[in-house]
C-alpha cells in the first residue's frame, strides 16, 4: 500500500490539530490545547481502487519564541499551511513557513487552508490579503474544523496532488 | 574523552535506562528491519518483525529512511496516547539506527508552560484587536510585548489597579455635538491608555469616559505599584499637553486617578462570544472609590501602593478616606499635580 507523509504547519492556535481530528476522527473540540512537538495520526483514503495511507504530522505551531524545526518536514510528500482567518498575522507566518519548508525539502504539493471560516464577523483576511494570495497562485481552501467546511476537500485535493506529483 | 570511573558510568547508564526508556532499531538501507532492542513496550510497540519494512511497522518513520549521512533529531514525537519520545536517527556501517528516548515528562512540563503562554498571547492579541477597533489604529500594543503571567483557570494575585476618569466629560458631552464629543473622547482615552501600555499595564476596561488598567498581570521589571504611579503621572502630563495644544482652551478636560493594590481574583471568562479577562475583588472597587474622591489632576493611592513606590513617596501627602460601612477612616495618600 502507498503511504504518504503530510505535515500541518502554521502559527500557533490556527487549528492544525482540530483539522486533523476533524478529518481523522470526525470530532471537534472548542477547547484549545497547544501542541508540543508532533502528534502523528493516519488515515486511509481511497481513490477508486487505489488506497492511500496518509501519515499526518501535526507539528506544533510557530510563535515568536519557537520556530518549527525543518527536520520534522523530512520525507513529506505534501503539506498544509494553516492560517487562522481571524488573525491576519498568521498569514504572514504561513508565507514565511512556506519559504522555509521549500528551502528545506524542495517543491512538494501544498495547500493553504484559511481555517476558522465560521468566524465570519472576525475575519481579518481582507481584499488586500486575498489579492496577495491570488498573486502567488497557490491552492487556497477556506475551511472550518468546527463545521467541517472544506476539510475533506482540502485533504482530498492534497492527496490527489501528491499522487499526481 | 571523559575518563569516568566505572561506577559513575554504570550509574549514568542505569539512570538513562530508568528515566529515558531507550528503545532502538537498526534498519537496513533498503528500509527493512534488521535488529531491535530496548524498552519498546514503553512506547506500546510489541510486534516488530524482522525483514519487514520499518515504515510499515512504525508509521512515524514514513519518509525518514534511508538516511543520508546527516543525523536527524526529532524532539517530542507522540508515539502513542500520552507517550512522547525524542527520536534520534543516525547512520552506521550496518544501516540506519533509530533511537527513542522517553520525553513524556518533558512534554507535560513544556505543554503547561506553552499552553499558558499561547492562551495569554491570544488574549493580548484580542485585547489589542478591541483597542484597534475602538481607536481605528493599527497597533497600540507595541509597547507591551511581554506575555501575561496568569493561570488559565484563574488565580488570586497581588496586582495594582488604576482607575482614571475624565473629569467634566458629561457636561462637555451635553454642550457639544456628538461627532465632536466622540472625537474628543477618543483623543483623551487614547492619551490615557498609552501610558498604561508603556508601563507594562493591561487595559482591562474602557467604560464611557473612564479607563481601568491593571499592573502586575503582564510580566515586567519593577514593581507594579511603581509602574501604576508612573503611568498616572504620564497620563496627567499627557493630558496637560493636549490641553496646551488645544486652540480653544475652554474645552480643556482633566482627569482624576485612583490607584489601589492588593489581592484580586483574576480569571478568564469563557462565553459564546469568546474569552474575556476579568479582575474582581475589594481592591478593584477601592480603586474606583479613590478615583471618585480624586479631583482634577489628582492621584490618590492606598497604603499598599504607597509602601511600594520608593522615592516617589515624597510627592504624596497623607489624607483619609471613609469607606462605606466602616467606622474607621482609612489612611490614603494624595498627589495633586500642578
Amino acid at each position: 500500500m502507498i503511504q504518504k507523509k503530510i505535515c500541518m504547519v502554521g502559527a500557533f492556535a490556527t487549528g492544525k490539530t482540530s483539522l486533523v481530528e476533524r478529518f481523522v476522527k470526525s470530532i471537534y473540540s472548542n477547547i484549545y490545547h497547544t501542541t508540543v512537538g508532533v502528534k502523528i495520526d493516519k488515515k486511509l483514503v481511497k481513490f477508486g481502487e487505489q488506497e492511500l495511507n496518509l501519515i499526518l504530522w501535526d507539528i506544533h505551531g510557530e510563535d515568536e519564541f519557537q520556530k518549527v524545526r525543518m527536520s520534522y518536514l523530512r520525507g513529506s510528500s505534501g503539506y498544509f499551511l494553516v492560517v487562522d482567518g481571524s488573525r491576519r498575522y498568521t498569514l504572514e507566518t504561513a508565507f514565511s513557513l512556506q519559504q522555509r519548508v521549500e528551502d528545506a525539502i524542495g517543491e512538494v504539493p501544498f495547500i493553504l487552508i484559511l481555517n476558522k471560516a465560521d468566524l465570519i464577523d472576525e475575519s481579518e483576511i481582507d481584499d488586500a490579503a486575498m489579492a496577495e494570495l491570488s498573486q502567488k497562485n497557490w491552492t487556497v481552501i477556506k475551511g472550518s474544523a468546527k463545521t467541517g467546511l472544506g476539510v475533506e476537500e482540502a485533504f482530498g485535493t492534497l492527496a490527489k496532488k501528491m499522487l499526481e506529483a | 574523552m571523559l575518563n569516568l570511573p566505572i561506577p559513575v558510568r554504570d550509574y549514568i547508564d542505569n539512570l538513562t535506562v530508568d528515566t529515558l526508556s531507550p528503545a532502538y532499531l537498526l534498519a537496513k538501507k533498503d528500509g527493512r528491519l534488521s535488529n531491535w532492542g530496548g524498552k519498546w513496550s514503553v512506547y506500546g510497540i510489541t510486534n516488530l518483525q524482522q525483514e519487514k519494512y520499518v515504515a510499515e511497522q512504525l508509521f512515524f518513520l514514513e519518509g525518514l529512511l534511508p538516511l543520508d549521512e546527516v543525523p536527524i533529531f526529532l524532539p517530542c514525537i507522540k508515539i502513542k496516547d500520552e507517550i512522547f519520545a525524542d527520536v534520534h536517527l543516525f547512520s552506521g556501517d550496518e544501516g540506519d539506527w533509530v533511537l527513542l528516548l522517553d520525553a513524556t515528562l518533558e512534554e507535560k512540563q513544556r505543554s503547561l508552560m506553552q499552553q499558558k503562554g499561547n492562551d495569554l498571547s491570544l488574549l493580548r492579541k484580542k485585547q489589542a484587536k478591541v483597542l484597534n477597533q475602538y481607536f481605528s489604529k493599527n497597533d497600540p500594543e507595541d509597547l507591551a510585548k511581554d506575555m501575561l503571567d496568569l493561570e488559565l483557570k484563574g488565580e488570586r494575585k497581588d496586582i495594582t489597579i488604576l482607575f482614571a476618569d475624565i473629569r467634566g466629560f458629561t457636561a462637555y458631552s451635553e454642550n457639544n455635538p456628538p461627532d465632536i464629543v466622540f472625537k474628543t473622547l477618543n483623543l483623551y482615552l487614547l492619551t490615557i491608555i498609552q501610558p498604561i501600555l508603556e508601563e507594562a499595564g493591561m487595559v482591562d476596561k474602557i467604560i464611557g469616559d473612564a479607563v481601568m488598567g491593571l499592573f502586575g498581570v503582564l510580566a515586567s521589571t519593577g514593581s507594579a505599584q511603581t509602574h501604576a504611579v508612573k503611568a498616572a503621572l504620564k497620563m496627567i502630563e499627557a493630558i496637560k499637553n493636549i490641553n496646551t495644544q488645544q486652540s480653544n482652551n475652554s474645552s480643556a478636560l482633566d482627569i482624576g486617578i485612583g490607584i489601589a493594590s492588593g489581592p484580586v481574583a483574576l480569571g478568564i471568562i469563557d462565553s459564546k462570544n469568546g474569552k474575556t479577562f476579568s479582575a474582581i475583588g475589594y481592591h478593584v472597587n477601592f480603586a474606583v472609590s479613590l478615583e471618585n474622591q480624586a479631583s482634577s489632576s489628582e492621584i490618590i493611592i492606598d497604603v499598599n501602593t504607597f509602601n511600594k513606590i520608593d522615592n516617589m513617596q515624597e510627592y504624596f501627602l497623607p489624607t483619609t478616606f471613609l469607606d462605606e460601612g466602616t467606622q474607621e477612616p482609612k489612611k490614603i495618600y494624595s498627589y495633586l499635580v500642578k
